[in-house]
């Protein structure tokens, strides 16, 4: 399997397809894996100056667009990126997709795996999952976690942080709520890797009312007032990348999933929002990032992931936009520590997400496919 | 900065450096590019927004040279024929400079974005700012209502302890007073208990053997960090008078800083109403010994004169007794109602002796020094029994003792008990079908209780009270001969001990008589 990347900054849709095409032109790529900003406003000619520039009509897009993307080494809040594989027709690139994930996340999931179930024909080793943040992660986590075998990864769309819209990739589609699939097939060799490093601090507290992705109490007070509480500050925007909820299980304690908050003031007094919900029952903790501990994680993963028993080609980076609020200048370092695993070359894209969507390792295989926040999923593949 | 901008030709022949092709979208956005083309509104459909998007020179046959800009980096240039070998000439500075201000445009959208990005991150930054300061005055003033509140607390907590009769103060571990109350401040003669803060200890003036005293127990609190009590520290006043006080000493901390409370507490009246009553309790034990004595006094004249009595009545009464005897041998032709008379003297007689034998009993009992040693309850008790066979005849009385009954007593006075109640029992199981008398024990507690049990007539235990009393009865002499005097000797006997004895029965069923034995 070949690999290869190429970026953009260019502002025009038609013109920053055409750049990214002609990046990829000599790999002639099989599939294409496109993280793009926001500005490109869902222009569906991004696509056409690809496909222009590839000139194959049976090439295979999927991506979405973030608050920027990364790329070896760097990280861009404007521009796109594409990640392009050509595997000599050893793997099956399959692409479905459906809507209404906001109003029903698990009905949209589920009809997503429907198709893509149908249009393969055959069992995906793995499935590289976008989808519209507009919508209860969790209840898509309900059918990733119950009902699909094969490890999915991937992550919620997002944009340039104001959490007003996204766009999904589909070959040549452009769209909005909805659930975008890849299903890989065939001779296709992978690792994924979740880093959630946050401290947790003060003591955990019983969630008494929620709903959706909305907290209310918390341990006998408003969920604002228990996260003030528990972290001796005031709740903030910032606070976005900085403070997540771990939901603590008993029986899986090993098992870290993250909810990061939501600060948003105009919810109502002591509410407050999450990436993903937490329904009511649930003990959580309060958790606090530290830029050095993410780093560390990130650094430790670089370092197992470059003696893997295949040598990868690609990376595709799914990271938290909180975490790039958190580590400012420093999250190019992020894609960056990786790239310096793999002197000899590593195709490396992808983007910051409203939410995470991976399997934890687990001995030498993995759990069930998991959403989380605050969260850096990292998917090699190699052929 | 290579040139990278294209120059295309739709017209044949193409002039020189141009190329000929069917001009496509993608040509006309790749970047800078120059197209000779018959009219420019015929490209115009391939690309939206053409003139704001496609950045270049589109040239078009004509009379003369005209240049008009149709977008910020478009133009349309018109030229002769004649000019065509030079087409590339005089488009390709153009088409540099649109090249570079097509990078520079890209520049500054990137620039606008960062700078919009920012905007919006600063805006965020802002409205947590608000949102801190908000909460920081909430707090603030959170804060100055609690240090109010504490301020009044205060005040309030200094009135308190300044009502407090008690002297308090607390030291610092130089002895340098860092709090002293109202009552402290006066017995230092100052108006103000602040006057008193700073000074230290061993310079107020205050009683010597106090300050030394509280140097002493100071330190010992310092050392152990644990509460320190004097029951009573007595300090002479300046007027004479001798005060007493309880001492409390603390550690504590005052105002973040570590010190020693010290709370004195004076009890100079509790004292005096102590010493009066000691005096008074020594008074009423002296008097209780005065009446004791008396009393004693009083018990062994009485015994003395009881035993006198009964042992002088005793050579009158053989006389009596003799003479009778005499009479009755010598006096053969004495009717029969005057020798039933002399049988009722002899019979009288007779009574009186044994009366008077019970009554040295009950003065012996009483008199006899007494002497503790282990014994035999039970042994003593199977001893009686054998010695008073005589007195069950021809009866089948069974005797059920315990084995071993140990006690630490005057064994001459609990065989006198023994005697008195197994006597009894025998008497009293006459008219029983089984007769049956136990010596046993139960245990109270720590007390051993001793118990004789028969089941003859028993008694209403409405007359239990009269039974340990001299000379009374709760049988006529017709059903039960007797004296009235064995169950007092018993009592008698008992409490010489320190014991106790007490009875229970049932008319019918029998009478349980206990007894204690403490070991004195």
């Amino acid at each position: 399997m070949r690999a290869s990347t190429c970026e953009t900054l260019i502002s025009d849709p038609y013109r920053a397809g055409l750049a990214l095409g002609e990046g990829l032109a000599g790999l002639a790529p099989e599939v294409v894996f496109l993280f793009t900003a926001v500005h490109y406003a869902g222009s569906t000619e991004l696509l056409e100056g690809l496909y222009d520039a590839l000139g194959r009509d049976d090439l295979v897009v999927i991506g979405n667009s973030g608050d920027g993307y990364y790329a070896a080494g760097r990280a861009s809040d404007l521009g796109a990126v594409a990640l392009g594989l050509n595997s000599g027709g050893k793997v099956r690139w399959t692409v479905a997709c459906a809507p209404g994930v906001g109003d029903d996340p698990v009905v949209a999931t589920r009809s997503a795996f429907a198709q893509l179930r149908s249009a393969m024909a055959e069992d995906a080793a793995l499935v590289f999952l976008a989808a519209d943040f507009r919508a209860d992660a969790s209840l898509i986590e309900t059918v990733l976690r119950d009902e699909v075998d094969c490890p999915v990864v991937g992550g919620l769309a997002a944009d340039d942080d104001r959490m007003r819209t996204c766009y999904l990739y589909a070959n040549r589609q452009v769209l909005q709520d909805a659930v975008v699939l890849l299903g890989m097939a065939g001779e296709v060799r992978f690792d994924i890797s979740i880093g959630n490093a946050l401290t947790p601090v003060g003591r955990p507290g019983l969630i008494e009312e929620a709903e959706g992705t909305a907290l209310y109490r918390i341990d006998g007070i408003g969920a604002m007032d228990f996260i003030e509480r528990e972290t001796g500050k005031p709740v903030l925007q910032t606070d976005r990348g900085v403070v997540a909820l771990t939901i603590v299980d008993p029986d899986r304690t090993a098992q870290r999933r993250l909810r990061a908050i939501v600060p948003d003031f105009g919810r109502g007094h002591g509410a407050i929002g999450l990436y993903g919900g937490i329904e009511a029952g649930k003990t959580v903790q309060v958790c606090l990032a530290n830029p050095a501990d993410l780093m560390a994680e990130v650094s430790r993963i670089a370092g197992r992931v470059a003696t893997l028993d295949f040598q990868p080609v690609a990376g595709l980076i799914v990271s938290c936009t909180g975490r790039k609020q958190m580590l400012g200048n420093d999250i190019a370092r992020e894609a960056g520590i990786l790239a310096e695993s793999f002197p000899a070359g590593l195709a490396i894209a992808g983007y910051p997400s409203f939410g995470e969507i991976g399997p934890l390792r687990e001995g030498e295989g993995y759990t069930r496919n998991l959403f989380h926040n605050m969260t850096y999923i990292l998917l090699l593949v190699g052929g | 900065m290579p040139m990278t901008y294209r120059l295309l030709s739709m017209l044949d022949p193409p002039p020189p450096g141009f190329r000929l092709q069917d001009v496509q979208k993608r040509d006309l956005l790749s970047g800078a590019v120059a197209v000779y083309c018959s009219s420019a509104e015929s490209l115009y459909p391939l690309v939206e927004m053409f003139c704001q998007r496609v950045a270049g020179v589109l040239i078009v046959p004509g009379d003369g040279f005209r240049q008009e800009q149709l977008g910020t980096l478009l133009w349309r240039m018109t030229l002769p024929s004649r000019l065509q070998s030079a087409m590339r000439v005089l488009v390709e500075p153009l088409l540099a400079a649109i090249e570079t201000a097509l990078a520079q445009r890209e520049k500054a959208v990137e620039l606008g974005s960062t700078l919009n990005r920012l905007r919006y991150d600063l805006d965020i930054v802002r409205g947590d700012y608000l949102r801190v300061t908000a909460k920081l005055q909430s707090q603030v003033a959170q804060l100055v209502e609690t240090q109010a509140e504490l301020v009044q607390g205060e005040a309030e907590l200094r009135a308190i302890l300044d009502l407090l009769p008690q002297l308090i103060y607390a030291s610092d571990e130089r002895g340098r007073l860092l709090l002293a109350n109202a009552s402290f401040a006066r017995k230092l003669g100052l108006s103000d208990p602040q006057l008193a803060c700073g000074q230290e200890v061993r310079n107020l003036n205050l009683p010597a053997r106090w300050l030394a005293q509280a140097a002493l127990e100071d330190s010992l609190v310092w050392q152990s960090k644990a509460p320190r009590a004097m029951a009573d520290l007595q300090l002479l006043q300046a007027d004479g008078e001798l005060s007493h006080y309880e001492v409390l000493k603390l550690p504590w901390t005052c105002g973040g800083q570590e010190a020693v409370l010290t709370v004195l507490h004076d009890v100079s009246a509790r004292h005096a109403v102590e010493a009066q009553m000691v005096s008074l309790n020594e008074e009423l034990e002296k008097r209780v010994q005065q009446r004791t004595a008396e009393l004693q006094e009083a018990n062994r004249e009485l015994e003395s004169f009881s035993y006198s009595v009964a042992h002088d009545l005793r050579s009158p009464l053989r006389a009596v007794m003799g003479f009778s005897q005499i009479l009755e041998a010598e006096a053969g032709n004495l009717d029969g109602e005057q020798r039933d008379m002399l049988q009722r003297v002899q019979a009288a007689a007779v009574r009186m002796s044994q009366l008077i034998d019970d009554l040295l009993m009950l003065a012996q009992a009483s008199r006899m020094q007494l002497e503790r040693r282990p014994l035999d309850v039970a042994a003593l008790g199977r001893q009686v029994w054998q010695q008073f066979a005589h007195l069950r005849g021809d009866r089948q009385v069974a005797f059920e003792c315990e084995p071993a009954l140990p006690a630490v007593a005057d064994s001459r006075l609990v065989q006198l008990v023994l005697e008195q109640l197994l006597t009894n029992a025998i008497k009293f199981t006459r008219g029983s079908v089984e007769a049956r008398v136990g010596l046993g024990h139960l245990q109270l507690g720590d007390e051993t209780v001793y118990v004789v049990r028969d089941n003859g007539v028993g008694f209403d235990m409405a007359a239990a009270e009269k039974l340990f009393m001299p000379f009374q009865r709760l049988h006529s002499t017709a059903q039960f001969e007797g004296s009235g005097i064995g169950l007092a000797t018993a009592r008698r006997a008992i409490s010489r001990h320190g014991g106790r004895i007490w009875a229970e029965a049932q008319p019918g069923l029998g009478a349980q008589f206990y007894f204690t034995l403490p070991d004195g």
